[in-house]
């Protein structure tokens, strides 16, 4: 690489989101972060240790995410049925080291492989026989019946029924620490927390980089035109049923992997740990963030590590909200409008509002602001003056078929 | 322990068809709430139970205050109105988008209903029993015996069903309306409000629905999560018949119903609890043989 390339404004920030992943497990002890800026009676900036267990189920997230969004956002393929998968590499994972003492590292790239290879051929090839709503139907009814088949007495010497499979916290290898002991002078050693941190950070990482080269490729642009009209794609020569499977498998592989990962992160996996209301979420964080891009699923995973806790924390920041009774029982309420809301206002999400800002800094101008926002504002204001009374004609005249 | 088989203990046989029948007549009115918005919308209602959860939960805060009847028919009322309100601003808006979208929308509607259900109501079970009319002892040829509740329950599928007949096809509304589902265009020119029938639709399906969840809480207790197990029932029973047929998504429900009992009933207990995974098999079983179900028809489009 020269010397040129590695000035680069996009190289340069992407090396300082590098070294921000790689300090953050420490952060937390450093004097800026530790909340003694709060003492000084400025604002709060406090990190505490257990925000590094924030990040690790972040990383968790973005692979699901971005899971999620190359089948729906790039290659159009409907699925309500994503937590189940998730939860089948969950699975997976467990069954493979508790019962047949596969190492943990292998079974989540095992569990990976399996959902990848079971959701291309499973769901992704009859998929392909499928139009959209009944991909809906057929994908809802696996994520409401998959917790009754994995307490089916059957396979419970496998899954453990209702009870599910546990883990311990996964200790760093003596390797790893003896390395960083040998390299720092014993200043450094990684905790159990820190570890599966590196880890998971590391693997959302690689698959990043990796799926960033998939979107970027043949098959990527397959995926593209598969979602924009299966009848062009076809056409222009794109095997529809293949790549459908080939979608549906990558993206399976993706969510194995991440729902490995949320198995030893989380160190529990039970038959209601992912329900049908996780795959909505998992649908909400992709529309929110964006569809079709991976700054969309980074938007994305950052939503579905952190709305549980900003949800809660709402009352405390907005004064009304405190007279609200059961305000957390609100929260399936406030994703749902949201959800609602993106869709109806700016469906290309988060990172179409950024990519939009971007152009208009390059130099596009206004015109070149794709915001659907302010036409479906007017088309609303249309549409309601057009249902006031007298003007009824209008309302049928305005809409093209 | 298994259960003998019907050549063995006929009785026990008929006895689960007919209970089949009965609960399936719940998953039968379901279907066709969704059937009808898919058919004249072309949206498919992931909201449809939740909405219906809604109007049993409010059916159930007016019963505290009023007969059966009273607030049945208001319950049934709000959820029409509130149907015919989500159609015209929060689904007309994705009506020229892809189907994701609106496909979308109504998974948003399902989560927001069934939080604001949990919010207002709470987590605890709200039983209100059979109702008065409902309750007695049940009726009984040789051992076979139903319910005063499930003859209750397939007396109202019945009505509904003629009702929508008779609306469908012997008023100049239901004509209105069979035209907007068949070509807005034309329907457009010769005259008809499409917009309102659009509406009026959407009213019709959640009127329906919420029958659906009134008559479901009858004899379930009513939670949050009660309507899950009906909606994949409901899907399973539109999908048998065909997503774009009513008579169809009778005929599934029904279907569903005595299937669901008849696997209760045979599959031994050791395997585990199977009713869900029923649903399942069926619903992955037609779209794999049959994906139009059983009358419904081929879509072809131009490209």
């Amino acid at each position: 690489m020269s010397v040129r390339a590695l000035l680069q404004p996009r190289f340069l920030w992407l090396s300082l989101l590098g070294v921000v992943l790689i300090v953050f497990p420490y952060v937390h002890g450093w004097p800026l972060f530790d909340g003694s800026i709060r003492n000084l009676g400025f604002f709060t900036l406090e990190i505490t240790e257990f925000r590094t267990f924030n990040a690790t189920m972040f990383g968790v997230w973005l692979l699901v995410a971005m899971s999620m969004n190359l089948l729906t956002g790039t290659s159009g393929q409907i699925s309500l049925g994503h937590a189940a998968v998730v939860l089948v590499g969950a699975y997976t994972t467990g069954i493979l080291f508790d019962e047949f003492g596969v190492p943990l590292a292998l079974a989540v790239i095992l569990a990976g492989v399996f959902t990848g290879v079971v959701g291309g051929l499973v769901i992704g090839l009859p998929a392909a026989r499928l139009s959209g709503p009944y991909l809906a139907i057929a994908t809802f009814s696996l994520i409401i019946t998959l917790p009754q088949i994995l307490k089916l007495n059957g396979i419970n010497s496998w899954t453990n029924g209702a009870l599910g499979i546990g883990i311990r916290p996964v200790e760093p290898p003596n390797l790893v620490n003896d390395f960083l002991g040998a390299v720092t002078r014993d200043a450094v050693s990684l905790n159990e927390r820190q570890w599966i941190y590196y880890v998971t950070i590391g693997t959302a990482v690689l698959m990043t980089v990796l799926l960033w080269n998939i979107t970027r490729s043949r098959i990527g642009r397959a995926f593209v035109a598969l979602r924009d009209s299966e009848i062009g794609a076809e056409q222009m020569g794109v095997n529809v049923p293949l790549y459908k499977a080939l979608a549906f498998g990558i993206s399976s592989f993706y969510a194995g992997i991440g729902g490995g990962l949320f198995f030893v992160v989380q160190t529990f996996v039970a038959p209601e740990s992912l329900r049908f209301n996780d795959s909505i979420l998992f649908l909400v964080a992709v529309v929110i963030g964006g569809l079709g891009t991976i700054l969309g699923s980074v938007f994305g995973a950052l939503f579905l590590a952190f709305q549980a806790e900003v949800i809660s924390n709402l009352p405390d920041w907005i004064p009304g909200l405190n007279n609200v009774r059961d305000f957390e029982r609100l929260s399936p309420v406030i994703y749902g409008s949201l959800l609602i809301a993106t869709i109806l206002t700016f469906p290309r999400g988060l990172a179409g509002i950024v990519q939009s800002l971007l152009s208009l800094r390059r130099g596009g101008g206004i015109g070149a602001m794709d915001l659907p926002a302010l036409s479906a504002i007017r088309g609303t204001l249309r549409n309601l003056s057009a249902s006031l009374p007298g003007n009824s004609d209008a309302d049928d005249s305005g809409k093209k078929e | 322990m298994l259960a003998a088989p019907p050549w063995e203990d006929p009785d026990l046989f008929a006895q689960q068809i007919v209970s089949g029948i009965a609960s399936g007549s719940l998953f039968a009115i379901l279907a066709l709430a969704i059937v009808m918005i898919y058919r004249s919308t072309d949206v498919l209602n992931f909201g449809q139970g939740e909405m219906a959860l809604f109007a049993a939960f409010m059916s159930w805060t007016f019963l505290t205050r009023m007969d059966f009847w009273p607030a049945f028919f208001l319950a049934i009322l709000v959820a029409a109105v509130m149907g015919a309100a989500l159609e015209r601003f929060v689904l007309r808006p994705v009506s020229e988008a892809p189907v994701l979208n609106s496909i979308v929308v109504t998974l948003g509607l399902f989560v927001v209903f069934n939080g604001l259900s949990l919010w207002i109501w709470g987590s605890q079970p709200k039983g209100y029993g059979p109702f008065s009319v409902f309750k007695g002892d049940a009726t009984c040829v040789s051992d076979v015996c139903i319910g005063r509740l499930n003859i209750g329950i397939l007396v109202v599928t019945l009505i509904i069903m003629v009702l929508l007949y008779l609306l469908f096809q012997h008023t100049r509304l239901g004509l209105a309306l069979r035209a907007t589902a068949q070509n807005r265009t034309a329907s457009r020119l010769v005259g008809i409000p499409v917009g309102n029938m659009l509406s009026i639709g959407w009213g019709l399906a959640a009127a329906v629905g919420a029958v659906a969840g009134v008559m479901a809480t009858q004899n379930l207790s009513l939670t949050t999560g009660t309507m899950f197990a009906v909606l994949l029932f409901a899907f399973a029973a539109a999908v048998l018949g065909g997503l774009d047929s009513p008579v169809g998504a009778v005929v599934g429900g029904l279907s569903i119903g005595v299937i669901k009992n008849l696997a209760g009933t045979y599959v031994p207990p050791e395997v585990g609890s199977v009713d869900l995974l029923v649903a399942f098999l069926v619903i992955v079983l037609v779209l794999m043989v049959r994906p139009t179900g059983l009358f419904g028809r081929r879509a072809v489009r131009r490209v």
